[in-house]
């Protein structure tokens, strides 16, 4: 029995009320030596209907995001058609922007980079969690501890990992290439960071690493809602080991599959954080990608038009990537 | 009586029949387990992999300057030292940087939890016109993006006066972490049977009172993994943080780690030290609160 505090004060059994309401005209109930008016008060949130209690409900959070995610999708739109500059003057200016942007070299080079680099790290972590998923989900003995500290790299800031990774790539102290040298792998230390072509490279197994854990933890509770007695019935129907993989483990996973590759590219696409860190744009402009471009023309060369077109533009390629995986990936949501 | 003349070892009865003799040369021994072994070597791999940046990061935070810069890279350390500790926390704002993360992910996630939950439950329980839409619009707010806000944020912030305050921050990280907060409480509350509030109305509450004194307390463990991602969100957040704030004033712990490399000397003892103590809350969070985080990530994933 619930007891709720009625906004006359004091505590409402049901049967007590009926009873006072019908007697209401007479101001001295003989049965009931001492109680209290009961001033049929309904609380505010009950008067109202119920779809208008659910709207009013949301409405601060709805504010809050209205006015710091709304306002500015909208302001980012308006100012990707004016040139705005360091005079902080808005002008209108059309489609001048977007013309700029198609022919600007840098544009698609810096794209090209951004895309080399969201497919080579999607690919890296996919795989590599993928088998490390498969690996974990035998229940050996150490499971849930190797599942904790699997956990650290994704954890901790990926600012620190890149400081972490920039040291360790360094060309003269750095343990990689220590490590690579003893192994006899390479004869000369290789300069992860300075050599244009190697940092891009260098870059995307950075972010591999970290988005690997987060791989792993969305297969695993993929792998783990496939019920055993699929595998039995399998292998009692002979079949071997890796066409277990690809009949059961492969269509089963299939959601999931694509909730993480749309995860994951969505955050290799827009991550910023490791770029600015390790390479800050690269040796010359060779790590340039399109997130660093949108920010230094926002802040190093002042231009904010140009960069809010820019910001338009990437809002366009990362709605494709969805539809593209929605498309590709088309189940039966059950 | 003639049990000694059968010879036993020539037919196979049906009880052998799919059985694996485990008893058997060493070489048979690896068939059968081949499976797990090479799962172990797998996992050992990646474990190295995984940790081995860890380690490396935290020992050099106890080298002394000679090890670091040596010829030869030290893996075990031959003079441990706390002087790098010493010295980030001495020579640089490094304890207004933990103050100004801590301050801000506290805040982000008390606000995101005062906000969020309520919403949350009223797109579970309440569908009425235009519900369903609201829903996808605050979805779609992470469809976009953070770094393509960051012009009309920045012009926003400094036309109210919050750039380099703690406040600018606090909002923006609320716009970023409380979409994803109100899709897994969403998903929770959806799990909470509608029977409890009904139980709870015909008892006599209000309906914001069947919410805060009945749903609120069950709904702990979907509010523990939503709000503890929100708190790791916000404590590693680095783009708004090098944007909004200017002086220590307001600076992350992301912001100052990245000031260090652009400093006249790179120590890279004391950065590791710093990095070292920056990620120490990961640690402790992944350690304590694991079960909660792998909730939280798997809860609007895998249930489609």
């Amino acid at each position: 029995m619930i007891a709720c505090e009625q906004e006359g004060g004091g505590y409402i059994n049901s049967s007590l009320s009926i009873l006072l309401i019908q007697e209401d005209h007479i101001m001295f109930n003989p049965f009931i030596s001492s109680v209290k008016k009961n001033t049929n008060k309904v609380h505010f949130f009950d008067r109202i209907s119920e779809s208008r209690y659910g709207f009013l409900i949301t409405l601060p959070s709805l504010l809050i995001l209205l006015m710091v995610a709304v306002y500015p999708v909208l302001r980012v739109i308006y100012m990707s058609m004016t040139e705005f500059g360091i005079t902080m003057q808005a002008k209108f200016v059309g489609q001048k922007n977007f013309f700029e942007i198609f022919t600007d070299i840098n544009f698609f080079r810096y794209t090209r980079n951004s895309l080399i680099y969201t497919l080579g790290a999607v690919a890296i972590s996919f795989t590599v969690g993928m088998i490390i998923a498969l690996a974990l989900n035998k229940n050996l003995r150490f499971t849930g501890f190797l599942r904790t500290i699997a956990l650290w790299p994704w954890a901790i800031p990926p600012v620190v990992a890149s400081i972490t990774w920039k040291w360790m790539y360094n060309d003269v102290m750095g343990i990689l290439n220590d490590l690579l040298l003893r192994c006899g792998l390479i004869s000369q230390p290789l300069s992860w960071l300075s050599n244009g072509s190697l940092a891009l490279a260098s870059l995307i197994i950075v972010h591999a690493w970290i988005d690997i854990p987060f791989v792993i933890v969305l297969l695993l509770a993929g792998l783990k809602s496939i019920p055993q007695e699929l595998y039995e019935a399998a292998s009692i129907d002979g079949a071997s080991n890796w066409k277990q993989f690809t009949k059961v483990t492969l269509p089963l996973l299939k959601p999931t599959m694509m909730v993480t590759l749309l995860i994951s590219t969505a955050f290799a696409f827009r991550t910023f954080d490791i770029v600015f860190t390790l390479t800050r744009g690269g040796p010359g402009d060779a790590t340039e990608l399109l997130v660093t471009y949108i920010y230094n023309n926002a802040f190093q060369f002042l231009r904010f038009g140009y960069s809010s077109a820019l910001s338009v533009i990437m809002v366009i390629i990362t709605i494709l990537i969805v539809l593209f995986y929605t498309k590709v990936f088309r189940t039966n949501y059950y | 009586m003639f049990s000694n003349l059968i010879n036993n070892d020539i037919y196979m009865s049906s009880n052998d029949l799919g059985k694996i003799h485990s008893s058997g040369t060493f070489w048979k021994k690896v068939k059968k387990y081949r499976g797990k072994i090479l799962a172990y070597l797998v996992l050992l791999c990646y474990l190295l992999v995984a940790i081995f940046p860890l380690y490396w990061m935290i020992i050099t935070g106890f080298k002394t300057n000679t090890e670091v810069y040596s010829d030869r890279p030290t893996y075990i350390i031959k003079h441990p030292t706390l002087r790098n500790f010493i010295t980030i926390f001495k020579g640089r704002p490094t304890l207004y940087y933990f103050r100004n993360t801590m301050v801000v992910a506290l805040v982000t996630t008390i606000i995101c939890i005062l906000v969020g939950t309520i919403a949350a439950f009223s797109f579970a329980r309440y569908k009425y016109k235009g519900s369903s839409f609201i829903m996808f619009c605050i979805l779609a707010v992470r469809i976009f993006p953070p770094i393509s806000l960051i012009v009309p944020l920045y012009l926003m912030m400094s036309k109210l006066g919050l750039i380099d305050n703690l406040l600018g921050l606090i909002i923006v990280n609320i716009y970023l972490t409380l979409p994803f907060f109100i899709w897994i409480m969403k998903g929770f509350f959806e799990s909470i049977p509608k029977e409890l509030d009904e139980a709870a109305r015909i008892d006599g509450c209000s309906r914001f009172q069947a919410f805060r004194l009945i749903i609120f307390p069950i709904s702990f463990n979907g509010l523990a993994a939503a709000s503890i991602i929100t708190f790791m969100w916000t404590w590693n957040e680095f783009l708004f943080g090098q944007i909004l704030a200017v002086t220590s004033a307001a600076k992350n712990i992301s912001v100052g780690a990245v000031d260090f490399i652009t400093d006249l000397n790179i120590s890279w003892n004391q950065m590791c030290a710093y990095g070292f103590l920056a990620s120490i809350p990961a640690f402790i969070f992944i350690i304590l609160f694991q079960k909660y985080i792998v909730q939280g990530l798997t809860a609007g994933a895998v249930k489609g």
